[in-house]
């Protein structure tokens, strides 16, 4: 459909919207109606029950202890990797950029294979990190460590096109003015990109808290140190999935709520 | 525009003809216990030379896994258990045909090659990393029972084990891989699972940690299906006790049922 811009507005002709609405309600309908299941069979009642259930205590908590540590060290790490994308050129800046924005595409359980062969006990570190008396695999670190490789790119990508919009000439301002450049991140940069960091982190931490592939591959399944939510789901799943709907339940209304709360924040910016 | 019409309309016409296409064979699709991937595939492709009107779909996972699939109503027709249990839990809800016995198999301590664990009771060292199947997993019933047969009340052998205990996996392949991938010091699993891998050595369970062997029984998933389609699976289950079917699961390593 073309538009001419010189032309008053006017109504588009065609029966495109013939077409488009009809296979929007469609695309609604496939993303509403598995969530109206989750609600319609789950056995509300029993909510109690299960939250007060030690497996779904442990889960609930080690989740957050995951998504929070993840997002933390995503943030540590990643903001840096975004700010050198951003702000320098150098040869092979593009192939870090795919590279960092790899794990998006990857399908979990590769990375999780992937963080085992660089970070398991016969992995490229291993002998390094048994040398110096570290022991990942099957550890709530390396739950850690998954749900930040899956999650991070999320944030960098975010921050990275912040970073490139934000106003140079402003900070070139506050250089002339005598500012450090920790003090120009902090005062201009920073605020600057706010929102964008916002966005970044409610995606990377809702990325963290869904994580499961990497996990279960990379760190196993054990109550308590490396069973985050998701993982409970699955084995919830196996025999009682009553329960399963339940734990589902919840992850949808926690999720549902980081992005609501965070995400539209953001677009009124 | 219009040659947008006539595009959609020529895909549904090729999707159409897609449905259409698949009427000449009939699918059979068996849901099998991760432990029996091998062996199955190699039925599947004896079954398919005797029955080209035939074509058999795969679906490997833990057995609980696959009978809670079922009980929500996945369209699995037949389904080869590793456990007894997991089927008796689709027949509480489901009609189930042809069930029978078709192998057996034994549950071993799983080792990478060259290891110095030798027993059972080498898995409740301290400081051993052992990986077992979740206990809703046949494998890891089978294992708990086993541990079970510890002699003396005083020395708990099932809570040393669980104290070194770092994963519980959700089908017995994945407690193997954990094992292979060096990340687990033991694992128990299947002697099929163990079967042609340089990389695995196991250990044999010696009294009185033996337990009676794990059964795998097949059924047929019965309900709301075409007689066609039912008979169909029947002659599949059929095939695996035949003495062909029963010498490709004895050449994996399958005890008789």
């Amino acid at each position: 459909m073309t538009t001419h811009n010189s032309n008053p507005p006017a109504r588009a002709q065609g029966w495109g919207h013939y077409l488009l609405i009809p296979l929007a309600l469609l695309g609604l309908a496939l993303f509403v109606i598995p969530l109206l299941g989750l609600i319609a069979r789950a056995p509300i009642a029993e909510l109690g029950v299960v939250l007060r259930s030690p497996a779904v205590g442990a889960a609930l908590r080690l989740s957050a202890v995951v998504s929070v540590a993840a997002v933390g060290l995503s943030l540590v790490l990643g903001f840096p990797i975004a700010w050198v994308l951003a702000r320098f050129e150098f040869p092979g800046r593009r192939l870090i950029r795919a590279v960092v924005a790899l794990p998006m595409v990857l399908p979990p359980v590769v990375a999780g294979v992937a963080l085992l062969t660089a970070l398991g006990r016969r992995g490229l570190l291993g002998p390094l990190l048994e040398s110096l008396g570290i022991e990942l695999a099957f550890t709530t670190t390396a739950a850690i460590l998954a749900a930040t490789f899956v999650a991070a790119p999320f944030l960098i990508i975010a921050c990275e096109a912040a970073l490139e919009n934000v106003d140079r000439e402003l900070e070139d301002a506050a250089a002339t003015l005598g500012a450090t450049r920790l003090r120009i991140l902090w005062t201009v940069t920073l605020p600057a990109i706010w929102p964008s960091l916002l966005a970044g982190l409610a995606l990377c931490w809702a990325r963290a808290l869904g994580e499961f592939g990497a996990t279960i591959t990379f760190a196993g399944n054990f109550r308590g140190r490396t069973q985050t939510m998701p993982l409970a789901v699955y084995e919830a799943l196996q025999t009682d999935h009553e329960g399963a709907l339940l734990l589902s339940l919840i992850m949808l209304a926690i999720s549902l709520a980081i992005l609501f709360a965070l995400r539209g924040k953001l677009v009124r910016r | 525009m219009p040659r947008t019409l006539t595009l959609l309309l020529l895909v549904l016409a090729a999707l159409a003809g897609c449905t259409r296409g698949g009427q000449t064979q009939q699918t059979i699709t068996v849901f099998a216990a991760a432990s029996l991937t091998e062996a199955f595939r190699a039925i599947e492709r004896a079954y398919e030379l005797e029955h080209p009107e035939h074509d058999v779909e795969l679906n490997f996972a833990g057995s609980q896994l696959l009978a809670t699939q079922l009980l929500e109503g996945a369209p699995g027709l037949v389904f080869a258990s590793a456990d007894p249990v997991q089927l008796d839990r689709v027949g509480a809800e489901r009609p189930l045909a042809s069930r029978r016995g078709v192998a057996t198999n034994r549950i071993v301590i799983v080792v990478p090659a060259g290891s110095a664990i030798m027993t059972v009771w080498d898995l409740a060292d301290p400081g051993r990393r052992v990986v077992l199947a979740g206990e809703a997993v046949p494998a890891g019933r089978y294992a708990r029972l086993a541990l079970l047969g510890s002699p003396l009340d005083s020395v708990d052998l099932r809570g040393g084990v669980e104290r070194n205990l770092v994963s519980n996996e959700t089908d017995v392949r994945a407690v193997v891989a954990k094992v292979r991938l060096g990340e687990a010091d033991a694992g128990m699993a299947y002697a099929t699972d163990v079967l042609g891998d340089p990389q695995l050595e196991l250990r044999e369970l010696s009294p009185p940690f033996t337990v009676e062997p794990a059964r795998y029984e097949l059924a047929v998933i019965a309900d709301g299906r075409e007689q066609a389609l039912r008979d169909a699976g029947m002659q599949f289950v059929e095939f695996v006790s035949s003495p062909t079917g029963q010498a490709i699961l004895a050449a994996h390593g399958f005890g008789p049922p």
